[in-house]
């Protein structure tokens, strides 16, 4: 496995990492660690969880897994989303994070994490104020880098201008999400991570799935699904379920056949092929799936192939008059 | 007419800008100094020009246009643009801006710029670099307040982030497009905007005359318009889905009652975190139609109407950004 510098800094991680979302919810606690076993064996030492995957569940199932491997792998979680009832179980604010990082810690068994997520932006706390928390996170050493997740371009430089005047710890990272059908990162956010030296982890990059190429639009999404399922589906259905979609997939399975790749290796291996991007988080249902996406880290997309995603992408997001030059 | 601050600033300047990117060429001298007149007579403080607009002539015209009310104007150029062959000749450099504030001036018959843009960011200099000549520029009393045009959120954020570090002058304002059928900045533009404290400019608040409603798609672009005299504004906003957007913003515009242009104009100026909208008229009957813009407020469900629209030339898709 071929190793990728996380932005500026001297962190190496792999192009792939394993998703934890559904550890303890849909992926059961057996089948999760033989994912994460089998993961480390091929190479890969991203491992992504939160807090907020199955209520602290994903973490203690990762924490277990990962016991005897800890100090080879790179160990991510986050922050933000609701933890519990009270006006401070939730958001960036130093007296939530402080808390949960505590909280965090013990469900991993472990006493630092490797990468630490702002999960989401929390528009009632001043961004210094997180970054100071997180600040401290790193000199008591309970994080060794900072990052955050579903930030604005915007947003994110000025966090990276908020650390750089008051001298502390930067997002070296951001996550996002990014695959053939949800390219708006392009604009704006892929630009300023280039421009700044700060890595980017990519959620989704199958689209929660629907570029597995499997679902039928004639057909309501399976029950036991990520969009059928009544708690998650309405969510999902929305990002994704759609006839445009629909017709973009058609247009991709073309292009993917054409080389005789299965629509799922080409949308990750598309995903990885690009050079802003440090590590692709997959979250596989089973270790036989993990097996198979690792191999999308082999497969190198043609200019060609590239032009014809890029097509799709065209119709998807018909260009409009930009207001950046 | 309203005077609104430019973002953070004191600077206050009339919600209609006057812009003079077609004086010297569409617009003949004689003609631009009546439409400037007019305008300064129906309480427009601010004039915008760019070195670049027609190789200097807009510049000219607009500079005699307003010698005997220069101290009661707020008078914006622009540098960045290629100004000669050379390879100092254009861009964001020291050296670049040092000489083009130097012509703007002699052009503009005038000591000083009240806003000086940079009309592109410069992906060949630092930002530093530019934001440091500007300062300069500012200490030796040649300009009042830096801006940018045409930059992204991301560089627009960085700019000011490279200010404060060095405690250079800022840019104060960004110069943008807006309009009915063109609102990306919407989604991380203006929010910066907004959080920093940065004013907005905007041009094109009529897609170049498209949502005057009055071209023709299948007939062509008429000969005497900017669709037909520069393929730029063709390529821009002459398109099948942008037709059809406008025939739904007419059918809104007539059930009010409303003049196209001056419902499409009323739009842009209705929006708080827009401090200016730059109109170009062509003659001073069109300036007067566009400013009966000011008289017109959109109902709640005039604006919601025209949101319906937005969301079908840009069907909302899954965003990054929370």
């Amino acid at each position: 496995m071929q190793y990728k510098k996380m932005g500026r800094t001297g962190l190496k991680v792999s192009p792939l990492g394993v998703g934890t979302m559904f550890y303890g919810s849909q992926v059961a606690e057996a089948e999760a660690v033989k994912i994460i076993d089998l993961a480390f064996d091929k190479g890969i030492n991203m491992f992504d969880t939160a807090d907020v995957y199955g209520a602290g569940k994903s973490e203690e199932i990762v924490g277990k897994a990962l016991k005897s491997k800890r100090k080879q792998v790179v160990l991510a979680t986050k922050v933000a989303n609701k933890m519990g009832r009270g006006p401070n179980d939730n958001g960036l604010s130093r007296e939530h994070i402080m808390q949960a990082v505590e909280a965090s810690l013990r469900r991993l068994e472990t006493d630092y994490i490797d990468l630490y997520y702002a999960h989401a932006p929390d528009y009632g706390t001043p961004v210094e104020e997180t970054l100071r928390a997180f600040e401290d996170l790193v000199q008591q050493g309970k994080v060794r880098y900072i990052a955050c997740s579903n930030f604005s371009a915007g947003r994110l430089m000025k966090a990276l201008w908020v650390s750089d005047k008051y001298n502390l710890a930067r997002f070296d990272c951001i996550q996002s999400v990014y695959n053939l059908l949800t390219r708006d990162v392009e604009y704006e956010l892929l630009p300023v991570c280039a421009a700044e030296g700060v890595g980017v982890t990519v959620y989704n990059p199958l689209a929660a799935g629907f570029l597995t190429g499997k679902y039928d639009p004639a057909k309501p999404p399976p029950p036991d699904n990520r969009f059928g399922r009544e708690r998650t589906g309405p969510h999902e259905q929305d990002m994704y379920w759609s006839p445009a979609n629909f017709q973009a997939v058609d247009k991709l399975k073309k292009i993917a056949d054409g080389h005789g790749y299965k629509l799922t290796l080409f949308s990750l291996a598309w995903v990885i092929n690009n050079p802003v991007i440090s590590s692709t988080i997959v979250g596989a249902s089973s270790a036989k799936q993990m097996e198979e996406n690792i191999g999308a880290a082999d497969i190198v997309l043609n200019e060609e192939d590239k032009k014809g995603c890029d097509a799709v992408w065209g119709d998807l997001r018909p260009p409009r008059v930009f207001y950046g030059k | 007419m309203q005077y609104k601050r430019v973002g953070r600033t004191g600077l206050k300047i009339s919600e209609i800008t006057l812009g003079t990117m077609i004086f010297g060429k569409q617009v003949n001298e004689a003609d631009a100094i009546k439409i400037m007149d007019l305008a300064f007579d129906r309480g427009i403080t601010s004039f915008d020009t760019a070195d670049a607009y027609v190789a200097g002539r807009s510049e000219e015209i607009v500079g005699k246009a307003l010698k005997n009310k220069r101290h009661a104007v707020v008078l914006a150029s622009k540098v960045a643009n290629r100004q000669g062959p050379g390879p100092n000749e254009a861009g964001l450099s020291r050296e670049h801006m040092m000489q083009a504030v130097e012509d703007s001036l002699r052009r503009l018959g005038t000591d000083y710029l009240d806003i000086y843009y940079a009309h592109t960011p410069d992906n060949t200099t630092p930002v530093e670099e530019t934001l440091r000549a500007f300062d300069t520029l500012v200490k030796q009393g040649k300009v009042r307040y830096v801006a940018c045009s045409n930059f992204r959120a991301w560089q627009l954020v960085r700019a000011l982030s490279v200010s404060e570090q060095h405690n250079l002058a800022r840019f104060a304002c960004i110069q943008t497009p807006y309009n009915l059928i063109t609102r990306d900045i919407e989604t991380e533009l203006l929010p910066c905007c907004a959080g920093e404290g940065v004013g907005v400019t905007v041009y094109n608040p009529l897609a170049a005359g498209l949502l005057t409603g009055k071209h023709n798609v299948s007939a062509g672009p008429a000969s005497d318009t900017r669709f037909g005299i520069d393929k730029v504004y063709y390529e821009r906003y002459w398109s099948p889905v942008n037709f059809t957007a406008v025939e739904h913003l007419k059918k809104i515009a007539d059930t009010h009652g409303r003049n196209m242009a001056q419902f499409a104009l009323a739009w842009v100026l209705s929006s708080p975190l827009v401090t200016s909208t730059i109109n170009g008229a062509s003659s001073t009957k069109q300036l007067e139609e566009n400013l009966g813009a000011l008289e017109l407020k959109l109902t709640p469900e005039e604006m919601k109407a025209c949101d319906d629209v937005w969301l079908e030339l840009r069907p909302p898709r899954f965003f990054y950004g929370r």
